[in-house]
């Protein structure tokens, strides 16, 4: 991975070379590897290393950009002198605000050697393990393996320079027999606390727990959502929260600042230091990551301020979410069953995607293990269900809320599995 | 550029490799996105690098780079077979290409103007003047544009003798307006077919004629009405149904998929091999046509990641089952002596997989405009434009909406309506459409942001289409 010094020294002549009244120059470096299974076998197994620079200046307000993935001097000297070809021929941008001034971040802890340092043989013993414990299940097993490892940093013309490296390890597994499937995942910045043989074990039992799956008549159901299923719909209103849209008019959250909108359970914040989930202490342009609650107790009471839009309403800036931190209680999956006396129990969700952005209304299908809850205890399989359902419906039909996990599919999240009543779904599949 | 080629096909070769291939490819890119009366992103990059892909002993292995250098390439090619040998430990069948014969040719999309030597004075004022005219509208508060101009240069070369260059440009303009008012938002786009032309496509007098029956339409969709719950006749548009064929037929008709190979993250198909020949998919009128030879289609690349050539085939015939989009890889699967050739990467750096090719919907045979179809058409809904979708893992059960929806009351559109969905499950779908437009309506619209895999790839298709009936559909209003 490139040192911090190597790059300051491409960025900071990356800016000597610009006329421009603002040079700002960002530049990331990256080494991946995936290892794929299906069908309990490796189909698919690659590798990447990357690296790139992206130069932004203005001429007053005019903008432009451009990038490139060549670092000698006349590369460098090449992509500065087509962001100033662009910006000079741009229309003013009238949002656009000067560089940040340099200033001081916090620390956060997002980087370990082991997790770059992952070898395909690494992940292929991982899968190995995980194809093994498949067949003697009896059930076929498609899933990957995945380690990543990252470097950026940031410079500009006004002196500031922040630089970051971050590592993630992610495992995904979905056990399958021949009229079900179960699916469970691990997540860490730190490969070492992936552990293959618990998540393909939960994996297996889903599966294994949803053989003969029954038919449900669409309809309002008490659900008990999981993490992932949270994570999901949680993602959507983490994406809605932008202010200049909410006050303009064309967002679920217009006319909605400062007022209740969820459950009094409900707090749903982002921190980069959080221990747990940890992410970068700076935003792209070198902006620091304030810590937020958006939704607090029940009560929105913040939106996402760019910096312009922070500047224009007087608003402090917070940023879009880096991560997703909602508060929990220690109640697992099982407790959280227990005190449901009819419903569905949820292992997560896929293609969810808007149907009304202004009620942030959802459609989604159920997948991976659908069960049926009666009496506080989950009594047999379900097949699957696409639901139609508001997130801002959902957090305010929150009846109870479990111990948060992490699950990285869109941004890092540590979410609890929740109860919500009145869960809308509207219509049955064929499996 | 051969020279380095060759250099990783030998040290892939002496490393124990027994087929290997690298591309070597720069992907220009500029995007142009204005927001009212200002350019919100300007951006222009070109990214260069190679991807090695090797199979020893049967198994996969692929590394990619951004450092396009003789010992970068060697590193790089051993990397690919060190990690081909990691992949023999779960090997279940070793990976038979099916053949394909090798040749030197190359391709180049046939354009007039290059989109990146245009001034981008010229197409940024296009954009902002048409934002103008939106925002000139009374109800109009809110206007944005984008478009897309992509170049992508090749060469790939294998260990089967194949060296094959090609040059493939994409264009594309949309632009859309929001009403506001009423605790509500509604908004109205136009997106006419992106395509693999140059700038040439981007039809400045066609994009500003339109910009009034955008900003009209935007603002009546504001003050449409609910629609009633229930089943209707739904009239779908080709912009529509270019999504919807791109959701129910197009992944559902990956072979891969098929074969249980994209479970980890996209699902599968309910149409498997066992179904070919037999399945009645659609209606008899029906028929999907694979096609990746189509002048100016977004899949149309001359020879896919294999190193195979563009074909055409049926998908769908007269409402059967009986064609896949495949790979060298899993073509063999299904007994084919040849891969339909739909093997595509979306980056230097990325694996190719099966992709969907260009997929269209086949025109009516009979003459048939949309007007008589609305008149023939008792109680139902027409739709415009591209809207909500979701679908579910086996692609089955799927959901949709739209840009724009007017009601049909006895062969008559009676006004427009909002928060349409309309909810089916694939094959009883298309075995429901009774009617079909005929070619003059058909309309090759497409798809620039096709996500598949792990990780995940961004690809392009085109999905023609005239405008169809589909009878006696699951149609609601969003709530």
């Amino acid at each position: 991975m490139m040192r911090s010094d190597e790059a300051k020294s491409i960025l900071t002549k990356a800016i000597s070379f610009s006329k421009a009244d603002h040079c700002e120059a960002f530049l990331y470096a990256s080494s991946e590897g995936s290892t794929r299974i299906a069908n309990n076998a490796i189909t698919q197994n690659v590798a990447k290393d990357d690296m790139g620079l992206s130069v932004r200046v203005a001429f007053g307000n005019r903008v432009g950009s451009a990038s490139t993935n060549k670092f000698t001097d006349e590369a460098l000297r090449a992509v500065v002198e087509r962001a100033e070809q662009l910006a000079r021929l741009a229309q003013p941008d009238t949002e656009y605000l000067p560089p940040p001034e340099p200033t001081e971040y916090r620390q956060s802890v997002c980087y370990f050697e082991a997790t770059a340092e992952t070898s395909p043989e690494q992940r292929a013993d991982a899968v190995c393990k995980a194809i093994s414990m498949a067949s003697k299940a009896n059930v076929r097993l498609a899933g990957s393996f995945a380690t990543y490892g990252s470097f950026y940093a940031v410079a500009n013309s006004n002196g500031l320079f922040a630089h970051t490296s971050e590592t993630s390890a992610r495992m995904v597994v979905t056990a399958m027999t021949d009229d079900s499937s179960g699916w469970a995942e691990a997540w860490s910045r730190d490969v070492k606390q992936i552990d293959p043989e618990s998540t393909t074990q939960r994996a297996i039992e889903k599966a294994l727990a949803a053989r003969n799956p029954r038919e449900l008549e669409p309809g309002p159901y008490t659900a008990v959502l999981e993490p992932a299923a949270v994570a999901e719909m949680l993602a959507f209103v983490c994406w809605a929260l932008d202010a200049k849209a909410a006050h303009e008019g064309r967002s679920a959250f217009s006319g909605k600042e400062g007022q209740r909108i969820a459950a009094e359970s409900v707090t749903l914040r982002s921190s980069p230091t959080d221990p747990l989930c940890p992410t970068s202490t700076f935003f792209g342009d070198g902006m620091p990551v304030p810590d937020v609650a958006w939704i607090d107790r029940g009560v929105l009471s913040n939106l996402s301020y760019s910096r312009f839009w922070a500047q224009k309403t007087g608003h402090p800036f917070t940023g879009q979410p880096v991560n997703i931190i909602m508060d929990g209680t220690d109640a697992s999956v099982e407790e959280l069953v227990s005190g449901v006396e009819k419903g569905v129990l949820v292992t997560r969700f896929w293609y969810i995607r808007h149907v009304d952005p202004m009620r942030l209304l959802l459609t989604g299908m159920t997948r991976d293990g659908l069960y049926w809850i009666e009496g506080g205890k989950v009594q047999y399989p379900l097949k699957n269900l696409r639901f139609n359902e508001s997130a801002i419906d959902m957090l305010a039909q929150v009846e109870a809320i479990g111990k948060p996990s992490l699950t990285g599919d869109y941004i890092p999240a540590l979410v609890p599995p929740i109860v919500v009543r009145d869960f809308s779904f509207s219509s049955k599949t064929l499996f | 550029m051969k020279d380095l080629a060759q250099l990783a096909l030998d040290v892939a070769s002496s490393s124990g490799a027994e087929y290997a291939d690298i591309r070597i490819i720069t992907h220009r890119r500029q995007g142009i996105s204005t927001e009212d009366h200002r350019v919100s992103q300007l951006t222009d990059s070109e990214d260069t690098g190679f991807g090695v892909r090797v199979l020893v002993n049967g198994a996969w292995g692929f590394a990619g780079s951004g450092n396009v250098t003789a010992d970068e390439i060697k590193r790089v090619a051993l990397k690919a077979v060190e990690i081909a040998k990691a992949s023999r430990r779960a090997l279940i069948k070793p990976v038979r290409l099916v053949p394909e014969p090798a040749r030197v040719a190359s391709f180049r999309t046939p354009y007039q103007i290059d989109p990146f030597e245009v001034d981008v004075d010229r197409k940024v004022g296009l954009l902002l003047e048409i934002n103008r005219r939106l925002l000139s509208h009374a109800g109009i508060k809110k206007a944005v544009g984008h478009m897309t101009l992509r170049k992508d240069q090749k060469l790939f070369a294998n260990t089967e003798g194949s060296v094959l260059e090609s040059e493939v440009v994409t264009t594309g303009v949309e632009y859309r307006a929001w009403a506001i008012g009423n605790n509500d938002a509604k908004s109205r786009g136009y997106c006419p077919p992106p395509r693999t032309m140059g700038y040439e496509n981007i039809n400045e007098e066609d994009l500003l004629a339109n910009t009034d029956r955008v900003a009209q339409q935007a603002i009546e969709h504001l003050h449409a009405r609910e629609c009633p719950e229930g089943r209707r006749d739904l009239i779908l548009d080709p912009l529509n149904l270019a999504l919807t064929i791109h959701e129910s037929v197009g992944h559902a008709t990956e072979l891969d998929r098929a074969l249980g190979m994209e479970e980890s993250l996209a699902g599968r198909s309910f149409a498997t091999p066992d179904l070919l020949n037999r399945l009645q998919y659609g209606s008899e009128i029906v028929n999907f046509v694979a096609d990746n030879t189509l002048p100016h289609g977004l899949a149309t690349h001359g020879f896919d990641d294999d190193g195979v050539e563009g074909q055409r085939w049926y998908i769908v015939k007269d409402g059967v089952f009986v064609g896949y989009g495949t790979s060298r890889e899993v073509a063999g699967e299904i007994g084919l002596q040849r891969s339909t050739g739909t093997c595509r990467a979306d980056h230097w750096g990325s694996i190719p997989i099966v992709r969907i090719p260009n997929l269209s919907l086949m025109p009516g045979k009979e003459p048939l405009t949309l007007e008589e179809l609305i008149s023939d058409t008792k109680d139902g809904v027409y739709i415009e434009g591209m809207g909500s979708f979701s679908i579910d893992q086996m692609r089955c059960n799927f959901q949709f909406g739209g840009d724009a929806f007017w009601e049909i009351k006895n062969g008559k559109i009676t006004g427009m309506l909002k928060n349409v969905i309309y909810q089916s499950i694939t094959t009883e779908f298309w075995n429901s459409c009774d009617a079909i437009c005929d070619e003059r309506f058909w309309v090759p619209n497409g798809v620039l942001n096709c996500g598949k895999g792990d990780p995940m790839q961004i690809s392009q298709m085109t999905h023609g289409a005239a405008p169809a009936r589909f009878r006696n559909i699951k149609v609601g209003s969003a709530r």
